[in-house]
């Protein structure tokens, strides 16, 4: 039941993760709605896994994967930002495109 | 509730995927890519969720890992394209 209720928020969750990525108006503003809602959606899905299979492997796994998730997702989308800005699709806050960097 | 809830992930999946074949700037694509291996992620529990069996869960870990190195590789890409020289 808990795992049901926790699997349920964790699809509400990618599904306003998948609607922001139609809906939002620029590539920024995107990349914020993407990665948020969908580490926060992965970490309540891996709880649901959890509570549903118990047991010390897959908390073990669950525990890999939720820190895993917490530790790239900010690095990936640092990394996607800071391409967006060197490639000069979009400009900063100034209006200007920052000089690209090595 | 856990077919509702595995339906809501598939279809958030089709909304990632009309962002990425609708796309404005390429660094659209790599979003949109970057947020599906998450909802397939959560699509691999949901059918872990299902059939009572732990193992799925291996495979959301590789996939997770896979996702976030194609994500800096093409983020490689767009900083510096490859037929440019390099710096």
């Amino acid at each position: 039941m808990i795992a049901s209720i926790l699997f349920l928020l964790a699809g509400l969750f990618y599904l306003i993760a998948g609607l922001g990525l139609i809906r939002l108006p620029d590539p920024l503003a995107r990349l914020h709605a993407g990665t948020k809602a969908s580490s926060l959606a992965t970490a309540l899905a891996l709880g649901a896994a959890f509570a549903h299979h118990g047991g010390w492997w897959s908390a073990l796994l669950a525990l890999a994967t939720l820190g895993f998730v917490f530790l790239t997702a900010p690095l990936a989308s640092h990394a996607i930002a800071r391409s967006l800005l060197a490639s000069r699709l979009v400009q900063d806050a100034e209006g200007v495109a920052p000089d690209r960097e090595s | 509730m856990i077919l509702c809830a595995l339906t809501l992930v598939l279809l958030s999946i089709l909304a990632s995927l009309w962002r990425l074949w609708h796309a404005t700037t390429p660094a659209d694509r790599i979003i949109a890519l970057d947020v599906i291996s998450f909802q397939a992620m959560g699509a691999l529990i949901g059918f872990s969720l299902l059939d009572g069996s732990p193992l799925a869960l291996e495979s959301a870990l590789t996939i997770s890992l896979v996702g976030f190195l194609s994500t800096l590789a093409l983020t490689h890409l767009l900083v510096r394209p490859r037929n440019s020289e390099p710096s």
